[in-house]
């Protein structure tokens, strides 16, 4: 009996050792899916729930102010991502170089804007945009070109949230990548420039494709992340103009806090997250899951 | 064998610390007694801005006169996100909590058990508030909330500038007559536009809804269904919309762009309540004596000339330990002449009458160099009612894509009001009106 005791507890031991997560994690990750899942086929008031079926997923389906917001979302995708992630790319690639000096240094500083508080930073880079005032378009102003109206044209509007964005995620992006350049072995690039490659030649022939795992987890995280956009353009432009800059969650928060219309926020909710793995599945598949 | 219960017990105690979390509403609770122990009932209240700032200093002075009740202000957004929350989750919410009156009937339909009756206190005085102030606060025959202020609309607008240009502000009685002396103006002066209002963002809702309250706009008919289409709605936004294309009009897309246009002198007049008067006076201290204050214009000579913009109201949450230390609270603040006196100078207009009869109601505003209470009360004789109802965000917001699409030039008026119809009835349930 003694011994069947001391067997079964030596099992135990690693699930106490993990438990405290999974208490946590039910209680903050998977209650709320549930209860998500359950309240966006209800209709909801503090009196309790009521159920109505697959109205509320009706509803966004047929209501063009979700289509758009999904179409915002998925302009600033396409358009931010892939020049974010090269960007990354040439600042790993300058980072990781031989003749680059203090190399700490630049990896702190690129790294920053991830650590800055966002609302500080929304609030700088909202002082900076500013049509008549900020210091871009003074500085346009100066040389006799016209300022931008980065906040009341939409185009513009979105060029700015992308650029505040990759201000922001560049950075981290890089030192991700930096990590993976590490591991491509020196020995390739020597056999290369022996058979006479040039810098270019390496690093679109030799660079990126020993990257592909790496990029591919940059590129999901991105477009997971993108998907998710809210602060900037909660903080700098308020989903204007005209709902140009309104995003998926933007337009799930708006519904849930501004109308109190919970149900139809989590529908929301769980179709943003089918098309983040639904585009999660295809880079996986196109790229056959980052193999080299 | 003793690791193993140590263990265990490592694991009911992280259990325990999460469990208790939950639990602390029940521990709390005990608390109300404390008043017998002579430990003054605390409560709170929640509001934003410049009612924030009147709040402090009101609950400072209530809280050095008595030692039964302490209050506490706790400043939130004026989007609700700190409070909607502790609505939601019933728990957390402070015990008295500010509302903007268009919001609070989308309160009461998400929230019915959260708010205390107040009618057996307010019901015998009721008359005693303008009815302005009425806008939102009962349902059912009851009183869930006690009126704070009402927003009169007014034009302010820079003496010198009009002195300037030879425009004499009392013969600005029609829009047309406005929009001429706009033209006049900015051939004069350098840099400076006519008015300000936002001409990107959704906030040009705000201006175009207290030129509809002008006209008498609704958003819904006598039977409750919704209607944009009426004459008064249109007529505005074609007002917004010749105010644009005659280019008298600085762009401000948010709060802190109209405050700019003003601080720096870009902007002759604005079109704001008398909760703006609060804002120039700490913004543009500098500009002290150079505002003017006249009413609306009006669409026809003599026409109607008087709106609301905002106002609030508070409620008592049913979370509260202390509903009748909040009371007394509120009693001090809203009927009394000493704290609507509070109110008053930061620019806070009183939904409460007997005030306008008092003294300090007339006391010259030492910025504006006239007494701003009696100069909003003479436009605030006869405010059209505007009723937002249960289902005012899922109305509005189909509403400022119409104003979007019309400044844009993509439709016509009425057919983006159409389309923001069928748009607000998809979204609230409610029949469009014929």
């Amino acid at each position: 009996m003694k011994d069947f005791f001391r067997k079964n507890m030596k099992n135990i031991s690693p699930y106490l050792f993990i438990a405290p997560f999974f208490m946590l994690f039910i209680v903050f990750f998977l209650y709320p899916i549930f209860y998500s899942l359950v309240l966006s086929f209800s209709k909801w008031t503090s009196g309790g729930l009521e159920f109505v079926g697959i109205q509320n997923y009706l509803y966004l389906l047929t209501d063009p102010v979700f289509w758009k917001s999904l179409l915002n979302t998925g302009q600033i995708l396409v358009i931010q991502v892939p020049i974010m992630l090269l960007l990354a790319c040439v600042v790993a690639v300058l980072i990781n170089s031989k003749h680059t000096k203090y190399k700490a240094l630049f990896r702190l500083g690129f790294f920053v804007p991830v650590i800055i508080d966002l609302v500080t930073y929304s609030l700088v880079f909202s002082l900076m945009f500013n049509e008549r005032y900020g210091i871009i378009n003074q500085f346009l102003t100066s040389i006799g070109m016209k300022g931008i109206p980065w906040f009341s044209n939409g185009i513009w509007a979105k060029v700015m949230i992308a650029i505040a964005m990759t201000w922001r995620w560049t950075g981290y992006n890089s030192i991700i990548i930096l990590s993976g350049l590490q591991s491509i072995p020196g020995t390739i690039y020597e056999a290369a420039t022996i058979d006479g490659a040039n810098k270019i030649d390496t690093f679109f022939k030799i660079t990126i494709p020993m990257l592909k795992p790496v990029l591919l987890f940059c590129m999901i995280l991105s477009t997971i992340g993108t998907l998710q956009l809210f602060t900037e353009p909660y903080m700098l432009t308020k989903g204007g103009p005209n709902n140009e800059t309104l995003t998926a969650i933007y337009y799930i928060y708006d519904r849930a806090f501004g109308s109190f219309k919970f149900g139809l926020a989590s529908a929301g909710a769980y179709i943003v997250t089918t098309i983040i793995g639904i585009l999660s599945y295809i880079q996986l598949k196109v790229s056959d899951g980052g193999e080299i | 064998m003793k690791r193993y219960s140590i263990m265990i017990l490592v694991g009911l105690l992280a259990l325990s610390i999460i469990v208790s979390g939950c639990g602390n509403k029940g521990a709390s609770n005990t608390g109300a007694n404390d008043n017998e122990k002579g430990k003054p009932a605390e409560i709170s209240i929640a509001s934003w801005n410049l009612q924030a700032d009147a709040l402090e200093e009101a609950a400072e002075k209530f809280n050095k006169s008595q030692s039964e009740v302490k209050v506490n202000v706790r400043r939130v957004s004026n989007s609700y996100d700190s409070i909607v929350p502790a609505l939601t989750a019933g728990i957390g919410a402070p015990d008295i909590v500010a509302v903007q009156m268009r919001d609070f009937a989308n309160f009461m339909g998400k929230f019915p058990d959260q708010f205390v009756d107040l009618s057996d206190e307010l019901m015998p005085r009721k008359d005693e508030f303008s009815d302005a102030g009425w806008g939102a606060s009962t349902k059912d025959g009851k009183i869930y909330a006690i009126p704070v202020d009402i927003a009169p609309t007014a034009v302010y607008y820079r003496k010198d500038y009009f002195e300037e240009a030879g425009i004499n502000p009392d013969n600005l009685t029609t829009w047309d007559k406005f929009m001429k002396a706009g033209k006049k103006l900015q051939s004069k002066l350098d840099g400076v536009k006519m008015t300000t209002f936002s001409l990107t963002s959704n906030e040009t809702y705000d201006f175009w809804q207290m030129i509809a309250n002008q006209l008498g706009g609704r958003f819904y008919d006598e039977q409750g269904k919704i209607d944009f289409t009426n004459e008064a709605n249109i007529k505005a936004m074609k007002l917004v919309k010749e105010l644009k294309e005659k280019d008298l009009v600085v762009d401000s897309p948010s709060w802190n762009d109209r405050v700019r246009a003003v601080v720096n002198g870009e902007t002759a007049t604005i079109v704001y309540p008398i909760w703006w008067a609060g804002t120039v006076k700490t913004q543009a201290a500098d500009q002290a004596g150079k505002w003017g204050i006249m009413p609306l214009p009006a669409f026809t000579e003599g026409g109607p000339n008087q709106a609301n913009l905002g106002g609030s109201v508070f409620a008592v949450t049913t979370q509260s330990e202390h509903p009748e230390a909040a009371w007394k609270f509120l009693k001090y603040l809203l009927l009394t002449e000493e704290g609507q006196k509070i109110q008053m100078d930061y620019g806070l207009f009183p939904a409460w009458k007997p005030f306008y009869k008092s003294e300090s109601f007339a006391t010259v505003d030492k910025y504006f160099g006239f007494s701003l209470a009696k100069r909003f009360s003479e436009l605030a004789t006869d405010i059209p009612a505007m009723k937002f109802g249960e289902h005012f965000y899922d109305v509005s917001r189909p509403l400022e894509t119409a104003f979007g699409q019309i400044l844009n030039g993509k439709k016509d008026i009425k057919e983006a009001f159409k389309d923001a119809e069928k748009a607000a009835s998809k979204a609230s349930g409610l029949p469009v009106s014929k």
